[in-house]
């Protein structure tokens, strides 16, 4: 079974890796922050099945922690764009 | 197999299917507002499938409940943060065409 | 075939390496904020990998979470005092350089080391005031440098104090959003109750006062950034004290073991979890605070 949890969190890594050419391109910020969003859910559900599949159960405190502060950055960001636009 | 392993499989597969669906948006649709609607796919219903998932091979309500949790806090946020990046976008477009 | 498990660890590192470059060879500030953002979610992927799940929850909390927000407010108030930035390309080449040639130094000093016996750790561990390993060697083994960094810590924010007055544009309008205000009143009781739930069990498992300190400042940040709860002086009332609260209380601990048993932070038998529980408390308001006062410090608009 930990295989399959491995494959499948393999498959979320390859879309955080795709994800990477949006970051890369933009071409808007907002794009890349986007994408960014994106691989924190990827990242808590990395790290969910990593909880399983490694048997860690800190490991699901890491995504607890993931999914308390996911908002932070976006929020920043979206305060860095509305001074920009002053 | 067990039929709780068999429907958690098959709820990894969905979980997995949104991921991809929402990164594949994020790669391939258009414009931003479009991009924001695919990846809110992604926090909502791939997490929470994924998360049902695990929490049926974990058979534990203590982790199961935490999975719960995790996955609302992460759905509030998504939520929130389409809608900000959302409302960012409109005001940028505002601002150009004064 | 390569096993999924190996194909992951492979890809994980090999991003993480590309990320790194991506993050030096930006074309502009923010793409290199970006990119340091996402090096920091798959860093704590990769401490999970290497099994080190305290770092990973530090990782998670300080590279996934807060590092974006202070970077973004950096970037945010150099545009605003219209200040360059971004470092010329000779400052890159020369701090690449010190760089290299301090991995060098290390890399030499590694290799050339002695063997050393494996640590007592194991043998040591009964004797601890905490179960868990890492809280062991942090609050008990080596309290000490725990007892520094806390000083360091007090220290970075009065640097940011004292140089506000010259430097610092003044502090960025919040985000005025209602959507965002109820997702902070939402999340506010579950930070304050994760930040308990990971102090708690710090000492038996991964977590502790870094972690708890860090959930507690992320609410406090997002409290200032949506305008729930308008800027406050942390040099004011009796802010200053709760901010040193965790320095005062090692001190306090250290002179109090001093005089009972003859050696600083050497805890009394039985004494020594309720002791390093009480220094985690401490460590956890200070570390909040501490992280607070970095991302608000600069001018009030009033001051204009």
């Amino acid at each position: 079974m930990s295989e399959v949890l491995f494959i499948a969190a393999l498959l979320l890594l390859l879309t955080i890796l795709a994800g990477l050419w949006r970051v890369l391109r933009g071409p808007a910020p907002a794009d890349r922050m986007l994408a960014v969003q994106l691989f924190g859910t990827s990242g808590v559900g990395i790290l969910l099945l990593l909880a399983e599949a490694m048997d860690e159960r800190a490991l699901r405190d890491v995504a607890l922690l993931f999914a308390l502060l996911a908002v932070l950055g976006v929020v920043a960001f979206v305060r860095w764009r509305a001074g920009a636009a002053q | 197999m067990s039929v709780a392993t068999l429907l958690a499989l098959s709820l990894l597969a969905g979980g997995l299917f949104f991921f991809i669906a929402g990164t594949l948006g994020l790669l391939r649709f258009p414009d931003q507002l479009c991009r924001i609607h695919a990846l809110t796919k992604a926090d909502n219903v791939g997490l929470g499938l994924l998360s049902g998932s695990l929490a049926l091979l974990s058979g534990s309500w203590a982790v199961a409940l935490k999975l719960l949790l995790i996955w609302l806090l992460v759905m509030a946020a998504g939520a929130t943060v389409a809608q900000l990046v959302a409302a960012s976008h409109q005001a940028g477009r505002e601002g150009d065409r004064d | 075939m390569i096993s999924p498990v190996l194909l992951f660890d492979l890809l994980l590192g090999l991003s993480l390496l590309w990320l790194a470059w991506r993050t030096l060879a930006a074309h502009t500030l923010f793409e290199a904020c970006v990119s340091f953002i996402v090096f920091g979610l798959l860093m704590a992927l990769s401490w999970v990998r290497l099994d080190a799940p305290d770092v990973a929850l530090a990782e998670a909390a300080v590279g996934a979470g807060l590092t974006g927000v202070l970077l973004l407010g950096a970037l945010e108030r150099a545009e605003r005092a219209r200040v360059e930035a971004a470092p010329g390309p000779w400052w890159r080449r020369g701090a690449g350089l010190s760089a290299l040639l301090l991995f060098l130094l290390l890399a030499a000093a590694l290799i050339t080391l002695p063997p050393r016996p494996p640590l007592p750790l194991q043998e040591a561990l009964p004797l601890a005031a905490a179960e868990h390993p890492v809280t062991a060697v942090l609050l008990d083994f080596r309290a000490w440098d725990t007892l520094l960094e806390s000083a360091v810590l007090v220290l970075a924010v009065v640097a940011a104090w004292s140089l506000e007055r010259s430097v610092s544009p003044p502090r960025p309008a919040p985000v005025c959003s209602e959507v965002l205000r109820s997702l902070v009143r939402l999340l506010l009781p579950f930070s304050i109750l994760s930040a308990g739930y990971l102090l708690w069990r710090g000492g038996h498992a991964p977590g502790g006062a870094f972690q708890a300190g860090t959930v507690l400042a992320a609410a406090g940040i997002l409290l200032l950034l949506s305008d729930l709860r308008r800027p406050f002086d942390l040099r004011r009332g009796y802010w200053p004290l709760a901010l040193l609260s965790g320095l005062l209380l090692f001190i306090a601990v250290a002179l109090g073991t001093l005089g009972y048993g003859g050696t600083a932070l050497d805890y009394p038998p039985g004494g020594g979890a309720a002791l390093v529980l009480l220094l985690e408390l401490g460590l956890t308001v200070t570390i909040a605070l501490a992280f607070i006062a970095l991302f608000s410090s600069g001018r009030s608009r009033g001051d204009e």
